[in-house]
């Protein structure tokens, strides 16, 4: 028998939805801003270069500050290579909102899967800040926090610069999972970091612990 | 009845990349009492490779000393206490592959949760089968010429979470007769097989199956084949995990299409009997599903025939 004429399924890869919620208030101008546009960049093109990830990974970027809650990128594959859409600070820190809104896009994203018959992983929901929000954030927040304690999210927060209160930052993340502290604007140390970490996601088996890599690289102890 | 019996397991790239070994693990035998078993060790689980494979020596020397049990559920005609004598017997062969962890950890050290697995087993008898399944993997079959799913994997909520067989613990299983009558082909795979063979979404089975059993019938589908398509390079890379297949085909024509009773009377009493024994078979392949299907089909033909 011809063994490559047997017919086989093309099915989709598991997809992995990455939800980044971005500060680009006006104590982000200058360097952070730049930084966080480098630090993105360099992200895209290491999840679209690994050949495992590329297939599963997705990610919509939800901006807070210049023009409010944004989203600057709707879910889209990292099979796709794109360039990172270029941010700029100005505003308030609308972060309540953001986590509105990042609930809202990761449900509706999830939802589309189940239609589509394609399995995913948990949705990640990173939220990157340097100051306090100015909206109402508590029912987002609880919200967001309730799905990671259930296991239905991993919610992280990165609080950046010296500006951000990481006391109130820590009442908006989840208990069992603390906010860190970026070390200077190590953007592109932590975003390597997540690049990595979805890597391991997108080529775990059932069963297995996912063991994300060291955040030493970028965290303020 | 004949059947034959192929297996094989593969290590997958992620695998070959990490230096752990093939968790995957499975056998077909084709008599005197077909059945066949496939695991998947637990990727977390260190040793869940041993564990894996020790499962299948436990369930088989548990299927040796179950006869009487196996022939009484499957073989005879008539089987009043056949929910009863199932559930033993999926309760037998859940205990004999939990059994293999607990073996695995006092011979190689550590608990029997480091040799955790997923389990699918299937056993053949004249009347009925019965198949169980924990955690993912599939079991497809062909009954009647129809290729279907008769388990689809059995996830959780997300992508990297399922159920295991568990020491001393229960598990979710799933564990059911069919009747024997028309099953022609079994195949019992792991969730890396399962990612190519089984469309997700529409739980099909790939129509692969039905070539594989075709040849394995006419003895052109050897083990070596079998390897050859489970190595074959357009798994890779969206399968990266290890994968195996453990196959059933029935090599012979279905009794009940030769040797019912009406047939054979017809055999002895009429000169021109063999006649009569070819409508009757042709009559008991065409089944009701199939010539709804027909009777659909030319109406609308019909009915396109009308509008043209």
């Amino acid at each position: 028998m011809n063994h490559n004429a047997l017919a086989l399924f093309e099915n989709p890869a598991p997809r992995c939805p990455v939800a980044l919620l971005l500060d680009t208030s006006g104590s982000m101008d200058g360097p952070p801003i730049q930084e966080l546009n480098q630090g993105l960049q360099q992200f895209f093109e290491e999840v679209h270069s690994d050949e495992v990830a590329r297939f599963s990974v997705e990610t919509t970027l939800i901006t807070f500050g210049a023009g409010g809650v944004r989203q600057a990128l709707p879910f889209t594959g990292m099979v796709e290579h794109i360039s990172a859409p270029r941010l700029r600070a100005g505003g308030m820190t609308p972060l309540g909102g953001a986590i509105n809104l990042g609930l809202h896009e990761i449900q509706e994203r999830r939802a589309f899967y189940k239609r589509s018959g394609i399995s995913s992983y948990k949705p990640w929901m990173i939220v990157m800040t340097d100051g306090m929000p100015n909206d109402d954030w508590a029912g987002p927040a609880a919200r967001a926090r309730d799905l990671s304690d259930q296991g239905k999210m991993v919610m992280l927060g990165v609080g950046i610069g010296d500006g951000v209160d990481m006391n109130l930052f820590s009442q908006i993340m989840p208990a069992n999972r603390p906010p860190k502290h970026l070390r200077g604007l190590r953007f592109r140390e932590f975003f390597q970091w997540l690049s990595d970490s979805l890597r391991s996601v997108s080529q775990s088996s059932p069963g297995q612990a996912v063991n994300l890599p060291p955040t030493s690289g970028w965290e303020s102890i | 009845m004949s059947w034959k019996a192929l297996h094989a397991a593969v290590v997958g790239r992620k695998h070959l990349r990490t230096g752990i070994p093939c968790q995957d693990a499975a056998v077909a035998r084709g008599e005197p009492r077909p059945w066949a078993i496939a695991c998947d060790g637990r990727g977390s689980a260190p040793c869940s490779h041993l564990g894996a494979e020790a499962a299948l020596h436990h369930v088989q020397n548990f299927l040796a000393a179950s006869e009487s049990l196996l022939s009484a559920l499957l073989d005879s005609p008539t089987c009043p206490q056949r929910l009863l004598i199932k559930d033993l017997l999926a309760d037998g062969v859940y205990r004999a592959a939990a059994y293999a962890q607990k073996h695995c950890a006092d011979q190689h050290g550590g608990t029997p949760p480091d040799y955790e697995f997923t389990l699918l087993f299937c056993v053949i008898g004249k009347t009925r089968s019965f198949f169980l399944h924990v955690g993912d993997g599939a079991v497809v079959a062909e009954q009647n010429g129809t290729l279907k799913l008769l388990s689809a994997p059995q996830n959780g909520e997300f992508a990297n979470q399922t159920t295991f067989v568990r020491y001393g613990k229960a598990a979710p299983m799933r564990a059911e007769l069919i009747p024997a009558r028309g099953l022609t082909g079994l195949g019992l795979f792991s969730d890396g097989t399962a990612e190519r063979m089984v469309q997700s979404g529409t739980n099909r089975p790939a129509p692969a199956f039905t070539s594989i059993w075709e040849e394995m019938r006419g003895g052109t589908f050897q083990r070596v084949d079998l390897l050859d398509f489970l190595t074959r390079m357009d798994w890779e890379p969206k399968v990266q995990d290890d994968r195996c297949l453990a196959l059933l085909a029935r090599s012979e024509e279905d009794d009940s299409l030769i040797d019912t009773p009406e047939t054979s009377v017809e055999r002895k009493e009429h000169p021109h009997a063999h006649i009569r024994i070819r409508r009757q078979s042709i009559r008991t392949r065409t089944s009701p599903s199939l010539r709804i299907r027909r009777r659909k089909s030319r109406k609308c033909l019909q009915v396109r025939l009308t509008r043209v």
